[in-house]
């Protein structure tokens, strides 16, 4: 994990211009920035919510916000990470209206390829094991996990996704992989 | 026949949690442009109602601050100001005047029921 500071490259410029024309009120480059970040953001709001229906919503939303918050926002930081970080705020209230934690189907998640079909149960049982354990781990250590290996964000950015110190951040993850060590022993041992 | 991999916890919780990092949903992007150009919209609407009742507000208030001291007929004016015997505000305190003077001689005679009530009564 890299540890440097903010250093804006070609993507993060592009944003800049793009955010720009969005504060001027040009929906084209509302549009663009829309294309561009959305893959990563229904990604992340999918393993969240659980359901692609609620996350396509949810996505949306932090894109009418984007656009409201466009006259005011100042690049301090990169555009993805103020993206997940109100995708970050819009799952806490989605959970806190569901009162609940969120779901996970673990349907179609099979691809056969090449292997047969002893690789094929035994990769459906670990991605069931993985979905019951990682439902086990607190939320928080959970989404930082998940910033963390499926966003391939920094420490740092997620730190300021989530707005907490690095260091708790590192603690959250660090207590979400030995749990989920200990729940997944059966298949990893106890090691 | 494929050889299955030995298990590493690293590998596949990155290979679980990244099977979903990237889900583009095709019409998005409209779908977003459409709701803001709506809420646009709503936005100038409630701007041009909320500006317009403002305007009213104050042309009827211009108006009404306007017209006030010639607001009243000239002779009721008048007759207000040249009979002011005639409105004895501590007589006719809640229109009571009338009736009073309907109760007036059963007042004066004495054992009357509403003498003995008036009597009687504390107000």
């Amino acid at each position: 994990m890299t540890t440097e500071a903010y250093l804006p490259g070609e993507e993060d410029a592009e944003d800049k211009r793009l955010m720009e024309r969005v504060a001027q009120g040009d929906d084209d480059a509302l549009r663009l920035l829309v294309e561009r970040h959305h893959p990563r953001l229904v990604g992340y709001l999918k393993t969240e919510v659980g359901s692609l229906a609620t996350a396509e919503e949810l996505a949306m939303e932090v894109f009418i916000r984007l656009h409201r918050s466009a006259p005011r926002w100042r690049p301090e930081a990169k555009l993805s990470t103020y993206l997940f970080h109100i995708a970050h705020n819009l799952v806490l209230n989605e959970w806190r209206r569901k009162s609940r934690k969120p779901t996970h189907s673990i349907d179609a998640l099979i691809e056969t390829g090449d292997h047969d079909q002893e690789s094929a149960r035994r990769v459906g049982e670990l991605e069931e094991s993985f979905a019951r354990a990682l439902q086990q781990i607190p939320p928080v250590q959970r989404t930082a996990l998940t910033f963390l290996v499926q966003q391939d964000m920094t420490y740092e950015e997620i730190s300021a996704v989530m707005k907490v110190p690095v260091s708790t951040v590192k603690t959250w993850i660090f207590r979400a992989r030995t749990q989920l060590k200990d729940l997944l022993k059966d298949h990893y041992g106890t090691r | 026949m494929a050889e299955i991999p030995e298990p590493d916890f690293e590998r596949d919780l990155a290979a679980y949690l990244r099977r979903e990092s990237k889900i583009p949903v095709p019409g998005l992007s409209l779908r977003v442009a459409q709701r803001v150009r709506h809420q646009r919209q709503r936005s100038r609407i409630i701007l041009w109602t909320s500006l317009s009742s403002a305007l009213a507000a104050c042309l009827v208030l211009a108006f009404v601050l306007q017209s006030e001291p010639t607001s009243l007929p000239a002779s009721v004016v008048a007759q207000s100001s040249s009979h002011p015997a005639d409105l004895d505000s501590e007589t006719d305190w809640l229109n009571g005047a009338s009736d009073l003077k309907l109760i007036a001689p059963l007042m004066n005679q004495q054992n009357s029921f509403v003498s003995e009530v008036l009597t009687s009564t504390d107000i």
